[in-house]
């Protein structure tokens, strides 16, 4: 893949705006280096952070360091802590594993609104697994991960969030960011934002494993994670003692998700991929406790329930079928 | 000397939200204070401010529950001083054994003064910090905010400061609502006017932009402490909400330069 051609054209749509692209950036090192390549690239990205209240100080110290040192603008959103609770909490209690599939509604969602406020023609989605990654939409199992249908859903789809929450929440998903199809098939038309996985611009998932990485990292003064999830105290928590309860190793479905990618093989192995220590997962269990007011009893329960799908609850998969069909026929997307 | 710096971060809480205020007015929610209190205690903050700007307003008044649950994100490297709808002592000695460090009590009344009085003389006056807000008037002169009340008051700061460091005040905690949220500096005036006129320590606050208004409000106005809401949790030209705190060897380094 030729890497310099998407940057011509982000350049091109970028004239005469504010910015060039839109990167999503959540304080890890993935889309640390995304943006950094970005910037020394040329671009001028706006940053986006989504701040759902579990930040930790690695993803703010690397969100500060960021602006500081590469001089680009960032927008945060903060959620209303109560109404992101009750979301995740309605997610606890159904059991369902995707319990991240919110924040990455949110993030696709906010995303596209800031983009349509500052004209910005890119996004580029920090190094998240696509949002339209086709795998995922047409809710089949992902192939050679081992896993079963529906345990990565779709992330446009607020259907299920507000499904999910309807039947085990008490609020509404209400000043949160959120996006239906034809909301986001509007904007389509009228903004034609192109939406590319910041890991393209590094061909696939290199960009956590290049040897400059450490280089990379002192030269930005950038804290590095040390397990999967280190920028969020709620994914520590999801990786570390949700889903090995659920039954998913997540070092394996990481490692499976990887060869899934297509990857030319051997590699060395992406760094942030061990399990935490136990001293560690009980300082953060109590975190976590005490930021959803649960009692050990309740959270361990939630814990000890069967994995239930995503698919027992209503989903709007089919909008977005057809959404994303007649944007593709209208060659806006 | 820099050992002794005190830069304090000022967290506002409406309720269980965390606040930023412009002028005392306009609260935009920043997130959650227990997210914030530990990633502050994580960056090695030493002290603490959270003031509870609806605590008078609501009917249950102070949440013991939310200071417990910051309190022991601060564990024990942080002291915390807590302020907002102060009125009893029996408010003051539960806060104090929960582990909070320092009572700040909005003085403008003499029914202030006298709960400063008991409990400087209960507990020592370390414990007690005086909030004195104040605003200009149209004539142009400083005077004491009466924030419940939602007015000026008529006492001028230099007086009413030495009036509470009589009372028993440890500290007084000298807020400019004019520069609040403004990022125009402080009012190095008025804090240089009220440090001359009483003994006991005084902390600035209200519109800190740059680390640099800290150095100068510390070195050239006779403050000992500098604290702000905004210097310490907006970036940049967006005001993106990113809590933040020097390095001990960073604050050395400013004010040593």
């Amino acid at each position: 893949m030729n890497q310099g051609q998407p940057l011509v054209g982000m350049k091109r749509a970028g004239s005469g705006r504010d910015y060039d692209c839109l990167v999503c950036v959540s304080g890890g090192l993935r889309s640390a280096r995304v943006l950094a390549h970005l910037v020394r690239a040329g671009m001028r990205p706006l940053a986006l952070h989504l701040d759902t209240g579990w930040n930790t100080e690695l993803a703010v110290h690397n969100l500060e360091v960021l602006q500081d040192r590469l001089g680009c603008d960032l927008w945060t959103h903060v959620c209303e802590w109560d109404e992101y609770k009750d979301a995740q909490l309605a997610f606890l209690k159904a059991s369902v594993i995707d319990l991240d599939l919110m924040r990455r509604h949110a993030v696709f969602a906010l995303a596209h609104q800031i983009a349509a406020r500052y004209k910005i023609r890119h996004i580029v989605t920090g190094a998240d697994a696509s949002w339209f990654s086709r795998s995922t939409a047409s809710l089949e199992p992902l192939p050679k991960a081992g896993l079963p249908v529906g345990w990565r859903h779709f992330t446009p789809d607020a259907t299920r969030i507000q499904a999910i929450q309807a039947k085990h929440g008490t609020r509404i998903w209400q000043s949160l960011p959120s996006m239906s199809a034809w909301q986001w098939l509007k904007n389509q038309i009228v903004q034609r934002v192109k939406t590319s996985n910041g890991t393209d611009f590094f061909g696939g998932e290199n960009c956590v494993l290049p040897d400059d990485l450490q280089s990379f990292i002192d030269e930005l003064g950038l804290k590095a994670e040390i397990y999967q999830g280190d920028e969020s105290e709620f994914l520590q928590f999801f990786y570390a003692q949700y889903l090995p309860k659920k039954g998913f190793n997540v070092v394996e479905v990481l490692k499976n998700n990887l060869v899934q990618a297509d990857q030319p093989q051997p590699q060395p192995q992406p760094q942030p991929l061990q399990m935490p220590a136990p001293d560690f997962c009980v300082k953060n269990w109590h975190y976590v406790l005490k930021k959803l007011d649960l009692s050990a009893d309740e959270l361990a329960a939630y814990l000890q329930q069967a994995p239930v799908s995503h698919a027992a609850y209503a989903s709007g998969g089919k909008s977005w079928m057809l959404a994303m069909k007649v944007a593709r026929k209208l060659g806006v997307f | 000397m820099w050992q002794q710096i005190r830069l304090i971060p000022c967290l506002l809480l409406a309720g269980r939200r965390w606040v930023k205020t412009t002028k005392f007015t306009r609260a935009r929610y920043i997130g959650d204070p227990i997210n914030a209190v530990r990633i502050y205690a994580a960056k090695q903050v030493k002290e603490l401010m959270v003031l509870d700007i609806t605590a008078s307003q609501r009917r249950t008044g102070i949440d013991f529950k939310l200071i417990q649950q910051l309190l022991e994100e601060c564990g024990t490297n942080v002291a915390l001083c807590y302020g907002g709808h102060i009125k009893r002592r029996a408010d003051v000695t539960a806060l104090l054994q929960m582990g909070v460090k320092k009572i700040a009590i909005n003085a403008c009344s003499e029914d202030d003064i006298a709960l400063i009085s008991e409990i400087a003389d209960r507990y020592g006056s370390q414990v007690v910090m005086a909030i004195m807000d104040i605003k200009l008037t149209k004539g142009g002169d400083y005077r004491v905010w009466n924030f419940q009340a939602n007015a000026h008051t008529s006492l001028s700061p230099m007086a009413w400061g030495a009036r509470l460091q009589k009372a028993g005040a440890g500290e007084i905690f000298l807020s400019s609502m004019d520069r609040d949220g403004t990022r125009e500096g402080y009012d190095y005036t008025l804090i240089e006017a009220t440090a001359a006129a009483v003994d006991i320590p005084v902390i600035a606050y209200g519109g800190a932009n740059r680390l640099s208004d800290c150095v100068r409000v510390i070195k050239d106005t006779g403050a000992a402490a500098a604290a702000a809401c905004t210097l310490f949790v907006y970036k940049g030209y967006l005001d993106a909400v990113v809590p933040n705190y020097p390095s001990a060897s960073k604050i050395s380094e400013i004010f040593q330069s």
